[in-house]
């Protein structure tokens, strides 16, 4: 039986550092070397502040009274070169209990090594300075921080995991936030379970082995079996380093996961645990806490909605009706899960419930409008991207709806009051989607459905001899960027003037608002201001974009080695209208630009219309995501589009 | 998972836990009181010579989707002060039973705070939303306290961003135990004695949300409020706070057995001393000792909040929190035979202050004094950076109880001048072309610059340091293109920021002129006299001398320009050119005077402040192109 099943999942290959030699420091607990002891930097990261020396772990299953469970060990030395690299030296260990089960941690041992003198000292762990942190009902953790420790110090730790949960054979992540000099995993596998594992952000391993450990015949039951050894190897991995616009580091870290996918027993017979994602979306189906509760929605909501009202609407209107409804009817805990956690009768009596309830009930409500409708499966933004060739549940957090509305397929979702009724909210945006059909499954690109836009409109009347120019602001948000301000300011006045007032804009009065109940509109505000009026030898001088409304830096570093992922596409518009002061003429208007490539477009113009200047100006991004290779040309355009878009307008006396 | 502060007495960030809890709403986002409200806010204690049970009955209605925020729940507690007779539920406006809190749905977390690296602490944590507005919660739970070292904080405030129509204290004790109570703006209990107890009650309302104001002393004073403590009590050990001397004793004897080191350590100890002969030589020595081998870690189990850990602990592991770390330091001069004391504080840059007449813990930091030789060195023992015998901003200025057998008392740590905290900030501008402007800027910063640079520079490496400086030099838009930061000595109270930006928006180009913008004073937005409703409180001075050299681009000319001068009592401004061939000199000198201003003088400050912004705006450098 073949016990493990490679796969590869490639990413990025990541550049390989020169770093010196180092592999070979002893893996012996508590032998650490004087080179070790005297290193003063990361060879091939000299700007590290710490360094992984070596981190070895290990898998393997035990028996007792109850069966296998698996026990994970983990032996780590790092180098510490400067005080930032302390938060090296505080290791947090998850811990996962269910139902009355739990993982153990025992076998810690902690030392920091310390050159004293010309020799080293070790100062090992009071046991007592070991923490458990309970974090959800189910994950807890235990945290220590090293002792004695100062710069050049290195430390050392270890300890076991003993696991009841076979489903979850721990991974491996290769790659931590400090460099790593060699990371190494060996699982050794039995014949009872078949795992599949996934490799994320490399293309291989240095070294890779899998064999037969022919040493010690093993038994269980009628079964004689020697155990698989699957050892993985990476060597010199670079730290990891975090950049804005990602989705989550999950995404990008250098790890292996793994997923139980075969049970065998003893007389050879054998259940695949997860084959197919038709089989996974079958099981959800007749599940009590999927398939079943959105059936029983179905039927609660005959009684909730006006069917026959209904029935008379046509298909679009029936839909949005549905949706709007559902909205209003019932609310989102703000947990993201994917099955729900009460049945239909309770949510429909307290109203609330997680994303897996809402949105379910929504499928439910649309089928029973006659809406042939799905659920999605799918990963939000954090919680990293689904491998589509690996049929496991793990990978997803979220439950959306696809609706086919006059045979067209809408993806829709109710949890978001303010996200625009038949699109999912930007936190969904992330690869693909899961349907699940009755008896079978299929895939649906999770894109953005509408754009995210900000349009913004000033009429400014200069007047000579005034220190500021009273200047009237209109500004409309469209799509996704009305999600956002609706939900983070909540139509506040106090929350709009704080916003307003961090781009400058001093809002004078009432902040005006419209359309903040109805996702489905366009988010105006309107309100006056005033902003400083700069003179030089008797001339006007006016930034037609308000300063603060510049684009502005969104991209400060010279490279990038993730893409840029922006969610949804965006679009800014500005209309600047400069009434022309009596007496006064136009000596300098901005010149005119335009842009149109595959990173972005941008145009700028100006014109004299009458007493009026009038600046219209817009840049939009052509993509959501764009590769690392493509970072130096946006950061370009930005560069441009911010000298474009602070030209000035000058007016002198006529 | 952040914890709005219930009251500023209850929970502080840096090891002092204090155990008396009471709700904590998760979430910070101020409401108005249309999206939802307490109706009532009921507080009962009682105290049987046993026992301390707080009951706390809550009913809160939700009026919509942004109210929901009261409907968020987070109860702290620990193993020694169990929740118990948790209920909960929701009814509709009329009282219509809607839904009752399953006992599933009660999560139990740790409770985590910032700066604190482990607590025995745990919350509660659920929630009561329902989806049709309005809706009425109703919650109630009884905390019993095995020890105890405060009765109440008590303010009718339960959020402050949602009033309390109705809040209740009702205090119920023995006729014959001793409580000390304060009670500010808020009308006088009548204490009824009857059965041989004593009941007080009192009630109030949080009618007008209050909001941060910036440069406000904190405010929660100003409202009403009953803080009562016990005069006598157990606490890990008996105590007393029948005045500041009887707690100081308590806290002295908490700490009494916590001296001794580890003979490996106390003969390292000495011979670091050995050839030191002044007092102030050997704290030195022991101070540097203290910063280069230890580290910040604080750990509140059990009484961990008031007692530190001894110094055999910090010792060993060479961590500890403030508490454990002054302790440490106490213990090694004790052992040099110098005399030091353990003092507590109020940290921060604004502090709301001591009521001094309820002794009690008010306290969220400890630092060391040391008299010696006619004076008096203060020693803040968790930095692993600041100069021996400096303080800084986080304790400058302000009373502290020193702890001393007997004798605790009052004393005032030393406040920073003008001198200390002065900065001289020099930049030099060549200019090739219009939109090309390159600018080295040079900074001597002292007083809390200093102090926020020097620990970024101990603790952060490069790029989270370049990360900073991007977001911080006081240029509208700029690229960092090198810097550097030095501290000549560990005891220097100044340090040095070097660097080169090019400034991609200067000079500005009109006609045949080049207009340069100043590079920023950082002044606080302050609010409009209509809506400012609390004083203001500096408790620091600010000072700053900037010196602005331009070069003269190649066929242009410059002019200076006349001395410019803004004075008052609150501060100063002033800024005056010179010129020669080459360059012009811009002198900028910027002070803001430590102290109160009164809401009275609010207007004047405020316009103060608002001539210097628009003044600052207005003033440009301006070269013109040569007559050819």
């Amino acid at each position: 039986m073949k016990t493990l099943t490679a796969c590869m999942f490639t990413a990025l290959t990541f550049m390989i550092i020169p770093f010196a030699r180092g592999q070979d420091y002893s893996k012996k607990f508590g032998d650490v070397s004087m080179d070790e002891m005297t290193l003063i930097s990361c060879p091939g990261d000299l700007k590290a502040d710490a360094m992984v020396l070596y981190d070895i772990g290990k898998s393997s299953f035990v028996r007792n009274d109850n069966g296998f469970y698996i026990v994970f060990e983990d032996h780590a030395r790092i180098k510490i070169f400067r005080k930032p690299g302390f938060k090296s030296a505080t290791i947090e260990i998850p811990l996962y209990q269910y139902d009355k089960r739990g993982e153990e941690l025992n076998e810690i041992k902690a030392v920091t090594y310390n050159l004293v003198d010309g020799k080293i000292k070790a100062t090992t762990i009071d046991l007592n300075t070991i923490y458990e942190e309970k974090i959800t009902e189910n994950h807890s953790v235990k945290k220590f921080t090293l002792p004695d420790l100062k710069e050049g110090s290195v430390i050392e730790y270890k300890y076991k995991v003993l696991s009841p949960f076979l489903f979850s054979l721990p991974g491996w992540d290769f790659q931590r936030e400090i460099p790593t000099l060699l990371s190494d995993y060996t699982v050794f596998m039995i014949p009872f379970y078949e795992y599949t594992y996934v490799l994320q952000g490399a293309s291989g391993f240095d070294e890779f082995e899998n064999y037969k450990d022919e040493g010690i015949i093993k038994t269980f039951g009628p079964v004689n079996y020697y155990e698989m050894v699957t050892h993985f190897v990476m060597k010199e991995v670079p730290a990891f380093k975090e950049e804005p616009f990602t989705t989550t580091k999950e995404d990008y870290l250098i790890k292996i996961d793994f997923q139980l996918s075969k049970e065998t027993d003893v007389d050879g017979t054998w259940i695949d645990v997860i084959n197919t994602w038709d089989k996974l979306g079958k099981d959800l189906m007749k599940d009590v806490n999927f398939g079943k509760y959105m059936s029983n929605c179905q039927s609660l909501a005959k009684g909730l909605f006006d069917i026959p009202k209904l029935s008379s609407m046509d298909e679009n209107a029936r839909f949005y009706t549905i949706v709007k409804e559902t909205k209003s009817m019932v609310r989102w805990d703000d947990k993201n899960r994917i099955y729900v956690n009460k049945t239909a009768k309770n949510f429909v009596a307290e109203k609330t419930g997680n994303s897996a309830a809402v949105n379910l009930f929504l499928a439910g409500a649309l089928n029973a409008g006659g809406i042939e409708s799905y659920p999605v499966l799918l990963s939000t933004r954090s919680n990293g991207k689904v491998k589509v060739d690996y049929p496991f549940l793990h990978y997803f957090d979220y439950v959306a709806v696809i609706a086919k509305v006059n045979e067209k397929w809408i993806l829709t979702d109710a949890t978001e009051i303010f996200c625009p009724d038949g699109s999912i909210p930007p936190h969904c945006i992330n690869g693909k989607g899961l349907i699940v059909f009755k008896d079978k499954t299929g895939w649906v690109d999770l894109l953005p459905r509408t754009t995210g836009q900000k349009d913004m409109e000033f009429t400014m009347e200069p007047a000579p001899g005034r220190d500021s120019i009273p200047v009237t602001c209109n500004i409309m948000y469209t799509g996704y960027e009305a999600y956002f301000i609706k939900k983070n300011l909540r139509n506040k006045q106090d929350e709009l003037f704080k916003y307003y007032q961090s781009d400058q804009l001093d809002p004078e009065g009432k902040i005006e608002t419209f359309n903040y109940e109805d996702p489905n509109k366009n988010y105006v505000v309107h309100f006056k201001c005033k902003i400083p009026a700069e003179t030089l030898d008797g001339k006007i001088i006016i930034s037609p974009v308000p300063n603060d409304f510049l684009p502005g830096r969104l991209f400060p570093e010279a490279v990038r080695k993730l893409p840029v992922n922006l969610n949804y596409y965006r679009v800014r518009t500005f209309t600047s209208r400069i009434l022309i002061p009596e007496g006064y003429k136009v000596s300098k208007l901005p010149e005119d630009y335009s842009a149109d490539d595959d990173y972005m477009k941008i145009t700028y113009s100006s014109k004299q219309e009458g007493n009026m200047i009038v600046i219209s100006a817009m840049y939009s991004f052509k993509k959501v995501i764009y590769q690392p290779q493509e970072y130096i040309n946006l950061r370009l355009h930005f560069i441009d589009l911010n000298s474009i878009f602070n030209q000035k307008v000058v007016m002198e006396k006529s | 998972m952040v914890f709005p502060l219930k009251n500023v007495l209850q929970l502080r960030h840096s090891g002092f836990f204090v155990t008396f809890f009471l709700v904590f709403v998760s979430g910070y986002l101020f409401g108005e009181s249309g999206d939802a409200y307490i109706r009532k806010y009921t507080t009962e204690i009682k105290y049987n010579f046993k026992h301390l049970s707080c009951k706390t009955s809550l009913e809160i209605q939700i009026n919509n989707r942004e109210g929901e925020n009261l409907a968020e729940f987070n109860i702290p507690y620990t193993k020694k002060n169990r929740i118990t007779q948790l209920k909960a539920s929701i009814t509709d406006i009329n009282g219509g039973a809607i839904r009752e809190l399953g006992k599933k749905e009660v999560k139990d977390m740790s409770l985590f705070r910032d700066n604190i690296f482990y607590s025995d602490a745990f919350c509660k944590v659920f929630e009561l939303k329902y989806n049709v507005f309005p809706y009425i919660i109703e919650l109630e739970y009884v905390q019993e306290f095995e020890e105890f070292y405060m009765i109440t904080d008590w303010d009718p405030v339960y959020h402050s961003g949602f009033k309390t129509q109705n809040a209740i204290l009702d205090l119920q004790i023995p006729q014959d135990y001793k409580v000390n109570i304060y009670a500010n703006h808020i009308k006088a209990a009548k204490p009824k004695t009857t059965d041989g107890k004593t009941v007080y009650h009192w009630e109030a309302s949080y009618d007008t949300i209050r909001s941060d104001e910036v440069f406000s002393s904190l405010h929660l004073m100003t409202g009403p409020c009953v803080i009562i403590s016990p005069v006598d009590f157990t606490y890990g050990i008996k105590g007393n706070m029948i005045n500041w001397t009887a707690f100081g004793n308590y806290m002295y004897d908490l700490m009494r057995d916590g001296n001794a080191l580890p003979k490996e350590e106390a003969d390292h100890v000495l011979k670091l001393i050995s050839n030191s002969i002044s007092n102030i030589d050997k704290a030195r020595v022991l101070y540097h000792y203290l910063q280069d081998e230890t580290r910040y870690i604080s750990v509140n189990i059990d009484i961990g909040g008031l007692q530190p850990y001894p110094a055999d602990y910090v010792a060993r592991n060479k961590f500890g929190d403030c508490k454990a770390l002054v302790n440490y330091m106490h213990s090694m001069l004790k052992l040099a035979g110098i005399k030091s004391v353990y003092c507590l504080v109020q940290s921060g840059s604004n502090p709301h202050g001591i009521i001094k007449e309820i002794p009690s813990q008010q306290f969220d930091h400890a630092i060391l004094m040391i008299p010696i030789e006619k004076d008096t060195v203060w020693l803040e023992c968790t930095s692993n950076v600041l100069p021996f015998g400096y303080l800084g901003s986080f304790t400058q200025g302000r009373e502290v109880l020193a702890i001393e057998k007997d004798r605790s008392c009052f004393v005032r740590t030393p406040a920073q001048s003008l001198a200390d905290v002065g900065a001289s900030c020099s930049y030099r501008f060549r200019t090739e072309k219009a939109g090309n402007c390159r600018a080295e800027i040079d900074f001597l910063l002292q007083g809390k610059a200093f102090e926020r640079l020097a620990t970024m520079k101990s603790d952060l490496n490069r790029e989270e340091i370049t990360e900073y400086l991007k977001h911080s030099l006081p240029f509208k838009s700029f690229e960092l293109q090198t810097w550097s930061v030095d501290r000549p000595g560990r005891d220097d109270v100044s340090i040095r920021l070097k660097a080169t930006v090019t400034l991609p928006d200067q000079p500005r180009t009109f006609g045949e002129s080049l207009v340069y913008d100043f590079p920023a004073l950082s002044l606080a937005n302050f609010e409009k006299p209509s809506e400012r409703k609390l004083p203001v409180h500096f408790s620091f001075p600010v000072s700053i001398h900037d010196t602005l050299v331009y070069f003269i681009p190649q066929g242009y000319t410059a002019t200076s320009s006349a001395l410019r001068k803004i004075e008052n009592k609150f501060g100063s401004w002033q800024i005056q050119s010179t010129m020669d061939d080459t360059s012009v000199t811009i002198v900028r000198n910027w002070t803001l005077y430590p102290g109160d201003i009164s809401i009275s003088d609010y207007p004047s400050f405020y316009a103060f402040i608002s001539t210097v912004k628009d003044t600052e705006r207005k003033s440009k450098l301006i070269f013109k192109l040569k007559n050819r």
